[in-house]
């Protein structure tokens, strides 16, 4: 993997980033005064790009042997940190629930390929990925000799709702960000034909056995709402009951294996696993434990050894590593997660390996979406350290083409 | 339609065909003294309109949503009846104190806040709008949205042809006015139900810079401006308004109720109560929008994190 700078002169660029902004629902182009996508790429080889697709469907292929187990557990939903409410919706839910997820690969300081986490429940960055494709190929691929984007995550995602004529789509209304999210994907169902709705999970109403957003009738929900949430909602009765019949992308028991605990639970409860996905959570997956198997004192004398990470944090937001803080602020965390150790999960620590920037060092973590468990596009990020969270750069991804 | 328009459309009109660098007025708009109206329809125009000048440092902080609306969602922007205690019986040294070294933060309800913006911009000034709510819009359905848009929308139309006036003679160092709708967290309005399109927000740091950012671009004053002297700004400012303070940025304040005010502004002598940042403060409610202050765990802690992974 390298990096590279757009060959484009900066009045290009911006006018590159303007085009996405309207045009693909990329409204955030600026974040706190600057751009938020980087005009960097990071450039697989092929072979790179086919090992990523291969471990990225594997393992998740291999986490829904797990999920399998977990949702008709009780006691695993428990120790997963599934609220209560939803239990029941994750184990009884329909059968044919279309999904879209994407794994965040990280290389490290020893050139392996090591996955941080699947973002199973709601991941982000469609308009980036889409976006920056189109916007770029159609008008300056020959800036980009022999590299191409790689995916079609617009197809995928059309295709894999294409039985649902009419679908709602459900955001938390407050944010503009999520509400460009969905008015993305929106619009693509709009174009292949679909009746759609847009509103708030508090919208969603079942009545006699069919489901609506505010009065119309949906054939299927795409849910861009944290799953976690929704047993705070007052309408949570009614997302109980669509979720026994009604297609959700991503349905709730997305919400098992969006869990950070989910990672040590195959461990912790000795679930049983198949050869292969032994063999690709060993050398793909960091080890995660509970921290009810660790002493608080020796997380605390060894932070480098440690991430202490909230079951459903996103963003990196409630992400700890130990020796990018302060003394007295890993001393905190670590006091806080042993408060707490049914919502936190500690997984082993790795180096990423730093690239070299425009903007000078860099730390990426390389975003593989998959739709029903197939490669479906790239969104990728950059960071100047190793924690990737809300304030860092959005890149794209090419891969060179023999 | 005229040449120009027509002109127009084939490079703004639909899809993108050819990615433009930044523009300035006269590239989108033409020099001539003859401009069809229907130009100052388009989101386009109007984003570059109510946004700052090209070169100027708050250009990151203008916010797009309302305008992508007008694209996707097919809506014509239309002129509207202006309120008249806007735009006269000013009192003489009214708003002389606006210098670029101030940034206005306009905090009015629906389209009163772009009145009261056009008004100051006579007096030298860019807008940073933050408009940051989606419209309404089904093909089978109404719903009532909790913020109207159309109002805000067809005040930018109505006033479009004078601010695209105001511009030709301003500098991007002129002060910024942030426009702001002081309904955007639904306090005075009643609580959505579930037929109701919430679409409420909050202004966050995206949308606002930060001291440094402020003081580079030359800032010395924050001028905020809503509707009595009594009122204290929303909630989701004070975070902003106190760092500035702290860091040593004059604070004052100006009534839309209060004349005198607007020939001189009244220093913020108390800074209003921070009861928690924004980010951390306004958790989406149980109609799953933002607006209602509710408990929430303190940063460090493992509490749920905002939005998609």
């Amino acid at each position: 993997m390298r990096t590279m700078a757009w060959p484009m002169e900066p009045d290009e660029i911006m006018g590159a980033l303007r085009a996405i902004q309207f045009k693909h629902f990329k409204w955030d182009i600026f974040h706190r005064g600057d751009t938020s996508i980087l005009p960097e790429a990071l450039v697989l080889t092929g072979e790179e790009h086919e090992l990523l697709v291969d471990v990225a469907e594997g393992v998740w292929g291999a986490l829904r042997e797990v999920e399998e187990v977990v949702r008709g557990d009780e006691s695993l939903l428990d120790a997963v940190a599934v609220p209560e409410p939803l239990r029941a919706a994750a184990t009884n839910q329909c059968e044919k629930s279309p999904r879209v997820t994407r794994c965040d690969f990280h290389l490290t300081e020893d050139d392996r390929w090591v996955i941080s986490e699947f973002n199973d429940d709601v991941p982000s960055g469609f308009a980036e990925c889409t976006g920056l494709a189109e916007v770029l190929m159609t008008h300056w691929s020959n800036r980009f000799p022999g590299l191409g984007f790689k995916g079609d995550l617009r197809g995928a995602i059309t295709d894999s709702l294409a039985d649902y004529s009419s679908v709602g789509f459900i955001h938390a209304t407050g944010h503009s960000e999520d509400l460009q999210h969905v008015a993305l994907v929106k619009e693509w169902l709009e174009e292949a034909g679909h009746t759609t709705e847009l509103g708030s999970p508090a919208n969603l109403r079942v009545d006699d056995g069919e489901a609506f957003v505010f009065d119309t009738p949906v054939d299927a929900i795409f849910r861009y709402y944290p799953g976690e949430w929704i047993g705070d909602l007052p309408n949570v009765d009614d997302w109980i009951a669509a979720s026994q019949f009604l297609p959700i992308m991503n349905p709730v028991s997305a919400l098992a294996s969006q869990s950070k605990r989910f990672y040590a639970c195959w461990n912790e409860h000795d679930i049983a696993l198949s050869e292969s996905a032994r063999s690709l959570f060993d050398e793909y997956l960091p080890a995660s434990v509970y921290l009810s198997t660790l002493d608080a004192e020796e997380v605390l004398a060894n932070p480098k050894r440690w991430v202490l990470k909230g079951a459903f944090g996103r963003m990196g937001k409630t992400v700890r590593i130990g020796p990018l803080m302060p003394k007295e602020k890993w001393k905190k965390a670590v006091k806080e997660a042993f408060d707490a150790p049914h919502i936190v999960v500690a997984q082993k620590r790795f180096d990423t390996a730093p690239l070299w920037t425009s903007r000078g060092l860099g730390y990426a973590t390389i975003g593989v979406y998959l739709v029903d468990g197939r490669f479906a596009g790239y969104f990728s990020r950059i960071d100047k350290g190793p924690l990737i969270d809300y304030d860092s750069w959005h890149v794209p991804t090419l891969v060179e083409i023999s | 339609m005229s040449q120009r328009w027509l002109k127009f459309l084939e490079k703004f009109g639909s899809g993108v065909k050819s990615p433009d660098p930044p523009i300035d007025d006269a590239t989108l708009l033409g020099t001539g003294p003859e401009i069809d109206p229907k130009m100052y329809e388009h989101y386009e125009v109007l984003f570059h309109l109510y946004g700052p000048l090209t070169g100027s440092p708050w250009v990151p902080y203008q916010c797009p949503t309302i305008f992508a609306s007008i694209d996707k969602l097919n809506i014509t922007p239309d002129t509207v009846e202006l309120s008249p205690g806007y735009h006269e019986e000013h009192p003489p040294q009214a708003w002389q104190w606006l210098s670029p070294d101030t940034m206005v933060i306009v905090d009015l309800p629906d389209g009163a806040a772009i009145e009261v913006g056009v008004t100051l911009m006579k007096k030298g000034a860019q807008f940073v709008s933050t408009f940051d709510h989606w419209p309404f819009s089904s093909t089978v359905r109404t719903a009532t949205p909790v913020i109207k848009t159309q109002n805000h929308i067809d005040t930018m139309r109505t006033l479009a042809p004078e601010v695209h006036a105001l511009r030709q003679n301003l500098t991007p160092d002129v002060a910024p006015i942030w426009l702001c709708d002081s309904r955007r967290l639904g306090d005075d309005m009643p609580d959505p139900t579930p037929g109701t399109f919430d679409n409420r927000y909050y202004i966050d740091d995206s949308i606002l810079p930060g001291v440094n950012t402020l003081q580079k671009g030359g800032i010395r004053r924050i001028v905020h401006l809503n509707e009595q002297l009594k009122d204290d700004p929303l909630p989701d400012l004070v975070p902003f308004i106190i760092e500035a303070n702290k860091a040593g940025i004059a604070i004052e304040k100006v009534a839309i109720k209060d004349k005198n005010t607007w020939v001189q502004p009244q220093p913020m002598t108390e800074m209003p109560f921070k009861t928690r940042l924004p980010i951390r403060g306004f958790r989406r409610t149980d109609m799953g929008g933002f607006g209602k202050m509710v408990p929430v765990p303190s940063e460090g802690s493992y509490g749920s994190g905002g939005g998609g992974g």
